[in-house]
Parts: structure tokens; sequence; C-alpha cells
């Protein structure tokens, strides 16, 4: 895998390799495996979804790839890179926006780049043309408290983008959001994907939502967590909220839940 | 004007969450508010006025309320209250100032290092359950007569509750957050400044106003023992010249002290609003 090029390559996003990365939580005498021998690659600008039941170990996954979790087995790559602490290049989204209540949404949204370091003066050109993106563009100067829900969180989406990741790991960023809300986030977040090609691991409950958004869906089973069944879902590109109403999307939703249905009767 | 001692700025900070810009209909809530108030204090100057008159308490323990603002009145005009309010107001201030940046010092140090936080912090419990009040004499033989006994049982009475609550402040910064200062890789100090200090102003702008209000009891108990001015000191020799009018006096003068630090806090809640929970 092209760990020489990680470096020139312009922004088509990162690979990703799990090899046989296990989490196992010790309890006194009791272990629980949140996550078995899990294997899985991601392609570079790769849209992939996690779905699963809960205690499926997809948001361990998601953490041991961020490296914010010490897998207790196995290793992570991240283009050709093992992965110890956290990488250069990756942004993490949240379930909750996570936004800090003392700090403008500008000043979230450039939150990043203000401890990564780096270019001010770009950045802020960035951070003005995200709030744009976003429909946020009248509240830059607002505390978060004085938006709602779906606006909090698409200020914590332009925070994962303001530097331009590679790889963007989002865990269920939009699970606590109403579903008309949530589609309009999913085409934003596919407009921005083929804007600036970048790859993304996303974790979601909603079947729909992983279909719309993705070129392969890993359904996980739960006791212990792991890969079930890897599905590719081959949708024409770009996808338009119409797409949702087709026989081609109900097809596919139809075989993530059948996958699904599989993993509960085991 | 009546400010409600008991209706402490955090809470209603807290209270006006979500309320901007609350409607307040023309004698709303605030005007029953200052009607009332201005009835209980003209209710309990009736009954202090009759208590006194009629002689239901003995005139060893209470003057009249004339008597009193006379006596506060005096005071004033021959310039004998200021020296004492300023000593006061000094040994209060050094005192809190000190007990709050070790405390400050202390909780970073501690969130730093959990070893260390294990091995302090059960000495500091079993000197928070100390009785402070009665090392007093101890603290004045100690540290002289000066500026210092009374400002050390100050920051002693006060450091407590900054500590505890700056320690819960620093640490109680949410997993996500956490992860996602760690996800952009940032550093320890960069988590501390960024982080941890914004999140926890809103536990300590609380402890600010206890720990304010204990520092001046502390400098208040350190002048009663010894002293040669400050309101302690006033009170102390006007109660043993059987002076009660000015003893009285006195008693409403520590009233504005604690008026003053209640507004000193709510004028910081207003400049920090944006750092609250």
């Amino acid at each position: 895998m092209g760990a020489a090029e990680a470096g020139t390559e312009p922004r088509t996003g990162a690979a990703i390799a799990v090899r046989d990365a296990a989490m196992t939580y010790r309890r006194g005498r009791t272990a629980v495996d949140a996550l078995s021998a899990t294997t899985l690659d991601v392609r570079p600008g790769e849209f992939v979804s996690l779905i699963g039941p809960s205690g499926c170990g997809k948001s361990t996954l998601l953490k041991i790839i961020a490296g914010l979790l010490a897998a207790t087995g196995g290793r992570v790559e991240i283009d050709g890179r093992t992965v110890t602490e956290p990488p250069p290049g990756v942004s993490v989204a949240f379930q909750k926006p996570t936004l800090l209540s003392w700090r403008t949404i500008r000043q979230n949204i450039l939150l990043p780049v203000e401890l990564r370091g780096g270019d001010r003066a770009a950045a802020g050109r960035r951070a003005d043309e995200l709030l744009a993106t976003m429909r946020l563009q009248d509240f830059a100067g607002s505390l978060p408290r004085e938006l709602s829900g779906g606006m909090e969180q698409r200020a914590a989406i332009a925070r994962s983008l303001i530097d331009g990741p590679r790889l963007l790991l989002m865990d269920e960023p939009f699970g606590a959001l109403d579903e008309f809300t949530r589609e309009d986030l999913n085409d934003e977040l596919l407009r921005v994907w083929h804007g600036e090609p970048k790859t993304v691991l996303f974790v979601t409950h909603s079947i729909s939502e992983a279909v719309y958004l993705s070129d392969r869906i890993v359904v996980m089973r739960a006791r212990p967590g792991g890969v079930h069944e890897v599905i590719d879902i081959d949708l024409p590109r770009p996808r338009r909220r119409e797409a949702r109403g087709t026989a081609e999307f109900f097809e596919a939703t139809q075989r993530v839940r059948t996958s699904l249905e599989q993993v509960k009767s085991q | 004007m009546t400010v409600p001692r008991t209706s402490t700025a955090p809470a209603a900070t807290t209270a006006s969450r979500n309320v901007p810009g609350r409607a307040r209909p023309l004698g709303g809530v605030n005007g029953q508010a200052a009607v009332l108030g201005v009835a209980i204090m003209a209710g309990t100057l009736l009954l202090w006025y009759l208590a006194a008159e009629n002689e239901w308490v003995s005139s060893l323990l209470i003057a009249p309320p004339g008597e009193v603002f006379a006596a506060l009145g005096d005071m004033i005009t021959s310039g004998a209250l200021w020296p004492n309010v300023y000593a006061t107001a000094f040994e209060t201030l050094v005192g809190l100032v000190c007990a709050a940046a070790l405390a400050f010092v202390l909780a970073v140090v501690f969130t730093f290092s959990e070893a260390v936080h294990k091995a302090v912090y059960p000495y500091l419990v079993v000197i928070q359950t100390f009785p402070k009040v009665a090392i007093a004499p101890m603290v004045i033989a100690g540290f002289g007569y000066g500026l210092a006994p009374k400002a050390f049982l100050a920051a002693l009475l006060a450091f407590f509750p900054l500590l505890v609550n700056a320690m819960v402040g620093l640490a109680s910064v949410g997993e996500d957050q956490y992860n996602l200062f760690r996800s952009v890789r940032a550093g320890r100090w960069q988590i501390l400044f960024k982080l941890r200090i914004p999140h926890a102003v809103s536990y300590i702008l609380p402890a600010l106003n206890t720990a304010a209000v204990l520092a001046l009891i502390g400098a208040i108990v350190a002048e009663f023992v010894s002293a040669r001015e400050g309101l302690g000191f006033a009170i102390q020799a006007a109660t043993q010249n059987g002076a009660i009018a000015a003893t009285y006096a006195l008693l409403i003068v520590m009233g504005f002290f604690g008026v003053a630090i209640w507004l000193s806090m709510a004028l910081l809640n207003r400049l920090l609003a944006r750092y609250r929970a």
C-alpha cells in the first residue's frame, strides 16, 4: 500500500487497513469482547458505513482507527502507517456536536487550526467558506447555545472539515436529529465529499442513511463484535434526494435489512 | 436598595438559560419584589423600634434604630469608620486572592498528576475538618500582629471550597470534548488552557462567592483576637465598652460588605457570562 506517496498525493483520501483488531475489556475475572479479531480494508476516497446492533463494536472500531483507543490485539494502518496515537490528517465527528459553549460558532470551527497551528488567514477564509456551505454564515458570531441541534451538528461537521482531512471518521453524527434535518445533512455531507474527495468512515443506525451515503456498507454482528458482511452499494453518483424513491434504492436497503436480520437471529 | 442575599448570582444565571430576552411585563415580578423588599425592611425597622422602645428585649442587648443610625452617622462624619473598613477589606482581599491562587495551582497540579493528588488530598481534607477559627490565637502568635495573620486566616477559610470546585471543574470535562482535543493532537497544556480552564470557570465562580464570605469571616475573627484596626476590632471594642448602638451600626456596615461581595460576584458573572454551564 502507498505509504511512500501518502504525503505527495493530492487529497484523495487515506487508505485504512484493519488487521485482526480486537478489543477486550476486563472487569475483574470476566472479559468482554467488544471487538473480536476484525479485518477490514477501506480504499482511498471511499465512503464506507458501519452498521449493526448495539454492542457490535462499531464505535469501538472507529475509536481504534482514530487512535483514541488502543486495541488489545491486531493493528490498524492508515496509509501504511501503524496507528499508535491520533494520526495527522484525520478528523473525528462525534454523535453529539461537542462544541465548546464559550466559543462562537466561527471560533469553534477554527479550533483545530488553533490547536494544530497553521496559516490563520487562510484558515479564516476557509472557515467563512464552510460557514456558507453549511448555511451558518448568519450565526458565525453566535454561541452554540443559541443554535438548534441541526445547526450545531452542521457547525461540528464544518469544524471537522476545516483543515482538509484525508480521512473523516464519523460516529453517528446525525443520530440525534429528526428525519428531515438528517436528510438535509446527508446531502450537505455528500456535496462536501464530492467537492474535496476524502475517505469517510461513517457509523450509523439508519439503513437508508447508510445506503444513501455509502459505496460499501459493513454489517457488523454483536457478542462478539465483528464484521458479518460487506455489501456493495452500486447506486449511481452523484446521488440526489429522488434516488431514495427508486426501486434500486429499495432493493439495496432490503439487502442490508436481510443481512441485519441474520445478525440478529444468530 | 435591597439585595436579596439568598438568590445567589450563579443560580440566577442557570435559571435564565434558554430564556434570552425574557419578557418583563410592567409591574411584573421585579415590581412586586421591590414592593415586598421595602415592606420587609419597613417591618423589620418597626419591630426593632417597638422591641427597643417597649423594652421587650433588654437594653443591654438592643439599641433603638434611631440611636444606631446616629452612631453610624457619627462614625461616618468623624471618619473613624473608614480605616476599619479599609483594613478589613484589604485583609479579606489579600486572603481571598492568595487562597484562589494556591487552590488553582494545586488543582492544576492534581489534574496533571494522579499520584500527587492521591498523596496530598487526604491531608487537605484533614485541614478542612479542622476547626480553623479555634486556631486563630495560634495563628496570631505565629504571624505577629500585622496583616499576615488576618490574611492567613481569611485564606485558610476560603481555600477549601475554591480547591474542590477548581478540581471538579478541571476534571469534569466531557469524554467527547477530551477526545476531540486528542483527535486534533492537542498537547496537555493546550487541553488545560483551551478546554479545562474555560470549562472550570462555571465551577469556580460560585465557589468564589462562598470563599469571599468565608474570607471576610476569617479576617474578622482574626481581628477579634488581636488587632488595632478593622471591623472585628471595632466591634470587639464597642462591645467591651457597652456601646450597643455602635455595635449594631458596625453590624450594618458588615451587611454592606456582604452586599459589596454579592455585587462584585454578579459583575464577574456578567463579564464571564459566556463561560457559564
